[in-house]
């Protein structure tokens, strides 16, 4: 074992999370196969309540009114959306039956459900689609403005049919109108005290029946939804609690049947006897740097950073939770590269070395990480300074609250470059807006090339995943060619926990949090 | 004995305002802008700086405390920045429980520091003394979390005989309540019943040996009885001090307690705001926690006067 090999297996010891090995000495220690939830059964008792336990509350029963991506959760079973996003990231039908594309790629034209009601008797039709569309554009402080700023215009043809005119790409509102822009709430409502915590308006399988801010909700089944395959308990809780143990505890003791699991807890909840199940996620771990401070504008200096890192630890370190990657989402995905593994820049210190050489810097450069200031974050950028150092970038780390490293990097523009989990949006068009362009809230430096920006406009007008994924293919190819100012370093899984009775219950790629469908099956072992 | 208590009632009105001007400030020191979490997704200078504008963080500093101090006088604490709720319905929501907690939690203590203090303090230097002084020392070590983790594994998952998690409410189902409350409150109590227990045992020892004990041992008192109505009164002015100063200490235990069990209380509540830059509801739990631990304290003061009269005339 060399020095430094030495040197980072202490490091990876004393960080308290990795004792099995050291990179690049052994293979990298990965978590179980990706293994599915039980499916649905015909043991199903629909009497039953269904209990989540979850890390974080709601912030407003009101679609527009949300702060945060994770309240949406709670927002899923109170509201249907145009577009449903199932769980393999893939758009379906849900209040919209179907859609086309205008041949100029502008114009998004979708069929509504017939015979569907908003919880309070007001009917779903083509004018309340225009009246939610339009109050998300236009209502102050909307979450939803932004996602749907694209749209100039919203025209009701007939009551089973509504347009969507857009200045650019509409095909990107197919995904967008998946997630909180596009839930429907009854127009009769937008006025009313106090929807952001009895929501009355609702269109979907549920209505919320009790809620404690904070700490629980309570949804009980509404009568003749129009998909029973979705609803199959009669009462679904949403518990909340911030403590990883509390939450395990829950469901080891029954209070809970379903939670979801960190790193930490995987191994303690399949000796609890739990089911485990996990499947690939879009969410990853990133190096984002501000090409307007550092060498980062240059991009041999990215390029060598990228090969000063061998992955593989950061899955190490992470009892294989996050696999080795190089673009932002992972390949499986249809927003992505195929062609780019977790290999792409191989770990190659010589190489980088070389890179650093010719960019001038022989000596290296130093510069300042900024980092959430969680143990899992912090240990993730104590592997990457161990190997940044070994090339000769000299890295200072900065633990911060996560409000502070946001405002840091994207608002005042004062860091060098930040460590952050990054989640999947409804659409991935969202998300390469952000880091990709110019004018991206991800991307201080502003940096960006005409050949991205074209494509990302040519990946918003396309109709279908299969349309789209190629132009994809060609947007991150090119954002590999570039060594763009963000280091995707690691993709995330995502397990759940449960009791033997739970089946139905669907994990989304897209870290969605939806219970379509799960149910109780009391014959089953729990 | 009321003029005392409204005396004491008045001095804690400054006291108040200096606490919540304290916090106020203290929360300039947070780092984060909650303006950029309330601006939507992605959102462009502009929508943020808008935001700023209508939360009012534009405004100096002491503008800002001024409105807020002026519509707490009204019984207006303000409304949580990511909920919407009033500061006040987010804290009377979950007052309940945290009192619950404490409460029980001071019972726990209570109970079990007074008995084993007595039962030390009146046989000092016995096997019994030195068992209770060491329980008691290990007590005062024992971690609040800590404790909480080793009851829910050892009476929650081991034997499940009660609830790791969760609260049922005393109207709905008292039995329920005991039942979710039985674990926090032991893991809350036992580090203060051993404090009470070492507070007992000093006092009531050196009660003991005063004249007018054996003053009554020679009137021929039954023992029980000098314990009961001499001993133990007059030993109760320095329990009833530290009783004071644990159960304000309780207050701040129950951040911790409430996040292992999963507690609605305003623990709870004050962590979740703190983590997410809520300030108005950090705000207004930390004056509402401090209005509570003044009156505690101002309880402990009048009870004086019941356990030793010559306080009271003076």
């Amino acid at each position: 074992m060399n020095t430094a090999k030495t040197k980072l297996a202490r490091l990876l010891c004393g960080t308290g999370l990795l004792m099995l090995g050291v990179p690049g000495l052994a293979a990298a220690q990965t978590a179980d196969a990706m293994q599915a939830c039980p499916a649905a059964t015909s043991g199903i008792d629909e009497s039953k309540t269904f209990t989540w336990m979850y890390s974080v509350g709601n912030t407003s029963f009101d679609p527009d009114k949300i702060t945060t991506n994770n309240s949406q959760m709670y927002l899923y079973p109170v509201y249907d959306s145009l577009v449903h996003i199932d769980a393999s990231g893939a758009p379906n039908p849900m209040l919209a039956t179907s859609w086309t594309l205008s041949d100029d790629g502008k114009v998004l034209e979708m069929t509504l459900r017939e015979g569907w009601s908003y919880h309070d008797g007001t009917p779903f039709d083509a004018a309340s689609v225009k009246a939610n569309i339009e109050r998300s554009k236009t209502l102050p402080g909307s979450f939803n403005a932004n996602a749907l700023a694209s749209i100039t215009s919203v025209e009701v043809v007939d009551a089973r049919t509504v347009r969507l005119i857009t200045e650019g790409g509409a095909g990107a509102l197919i995904g967008v109108l998946g997630g909180s822009a596009g839930m429907m709430m009854s127009p009769a409502v937008f006025e009313a005290e106090g929807q952001d915590i009895k929501p009355t308006g609702g269109s979907g399988p549920f209505r919320m029946t009790r809620y404690l801010p904070g700490t629980s909700v309570e949804y009980t089944a509404v009568e003749n939804y129009w998909e029973p395959d979705a609803q199959n308990v009669a009462k679904m809780v949403f518990l909340i609690s911030g403590d990883d143990n509390a939450r395990l505890n829950a469901v080891t003791t029954g209070a809970a049947d379903v939670t979801f699991l960190r790193a930490s807890m995987y191994e303690p909840a399949k000796a609890a006897g739990l089911t485990v199940c996990q499947q690939p996620s879009l969410s990853s771990y990133n190096i984002t740097l501000n090409t307007a401070r550092s060498e980062f504008g240059d991009k041999r200096v990215r390029m060598a950073m990228n090969h000063a890192i061998d992955r593989s630890a950061i899955t190490q370190l992470t009892n294989g939770f996050c696999q080795p990657a190089a673009q932002l989402f992972p390949p499986f995905y249809y927003a992505s590269n195929p062609e780019i593994g977790g290999d792409f820049f191989a770990y190659d210190p010589e190489k980088a070395k070389a890179l650093l050489a010719e960019a001038g810097l022989p000596d290296g450069f130093s510069f300042d990480l900024e980092v959430i200031n969680l143990a899992l974050y912090q240990q993730i950028a104590e592997v990457i300074q161990f190997y940044f150092d070994q090339v000769g970038i000299k890295m200072s780390i900065t633990p911060l609250d996560i409000g502070a490293l946001g405002e840091n990097f994207s608002v005042k523009k004062t860091s060098d470059a930040e460590l952050s989990e990054q989640k999947a949006q409804s659409d991935p068009s969202i998300l390469t807006a952000a880091y990709y362009l110019a004018d991206g809230f991800e991307n201080p430096g502003g940096y960006s090339t005409d050949e991205i920006t074209q494509l990302h406009l040519d990946a918003m007008a396309g109709a279908t995943a299969e349309e789209r994924a190629p132009i994809y293919a060609k947007f991150f190819a090119a954002v590999a060619e570039e060594a763009y100012p963000q280091i995707t370093l690691c993709h995330l899984a995502t397990p759940f926990a449960m009791n033997g009775q739970v089946v139905g219950l669907e994990i989304y790629t897209d870290g969605a949090r939806q219970f379509r469908g799960v149910g109780i099956d009391p014959s089953r072992k729990k | 004995m009321l003029g005392f208590f409204l005396r004491r009632v008045l001095t804690a009105i400054p006291l108040l305002a200096v606490v919540s001007f304290l916090v106020f400030s203290l929360i300039l020191l947070v780092p984060g802008d909650p303006a950029v979490s309330l601006a939507g997704q992605n959102p462009t200078p502009e929508q943020i700086a808008a935001m700023r504008e209508q939360l009012g963080l534009n405004d100096p500093f002491l503008l800002r405390y001024g409105r807020w101090a002026l519509a707490a006088i009204q019984g207006d604490l303000g409304r949580s920045l990511f909920t919407s709720q009033t500061v006040w319905a987010d804290i009377t929501a979950r007052m309940p429980t945290t009192l619950s907690l404490v409460a029980l939690s001071m019972v726990i203590a209570l109970i079990i520091g007074v008995t084993v203090g007595a039962v030390a303090g009146l046989r000092p230097g016995t096997l019994i003394d030195r068992a209770a002084t060491v329980a008691a020392s290990v007590g005062v070590a024992l971690p609040y979390f800590w404790t909480g983790m080793l009851l829910i594994l050892l009476l929650a998952i081991k034997y499940p005989l009660l609830p790791s998690v969760g609260y049922t409410p005393l109207t709905e189902d008292p039995v329920e309540w005991l039942r979710h409350l039985t674990l926090p409150a032991l893991a809350l109590g036992l580090a203060p019943a051993a404090i009470i227990a070492r507070q007992t045992r000093a006092a009531l020892s050196t009660v003991m040996g005063e004249d007018y004990v054996r003053t009554a041992r020679a009137k021929g008192m039954s023992p029980l009885r000098i314990v009961g109505k001499h001993a133990l009164k007059n030993a109760a002015v320095p329990v009833v001090t530290v009783f004071g100063i644990e159960a304000s200490r309780l207050i701040g235990g129950t951040v911790v307690i409430e996040q292992v069990f999963a507690l609605p209380g305003i623990g709870q509540l004050a962590y979740q705001a703190v983590f997410s830059s809520d300030f108005p509801v950090v705000q207004g739990v930390v004056l509402v926690t401090a209005a509570m631990v003044i009156f505690i304290n101002i309880v402990v003061d009048v009870s004086y006067g019941y356990f030793n009269p010559r306080i009271r005339q003076s």
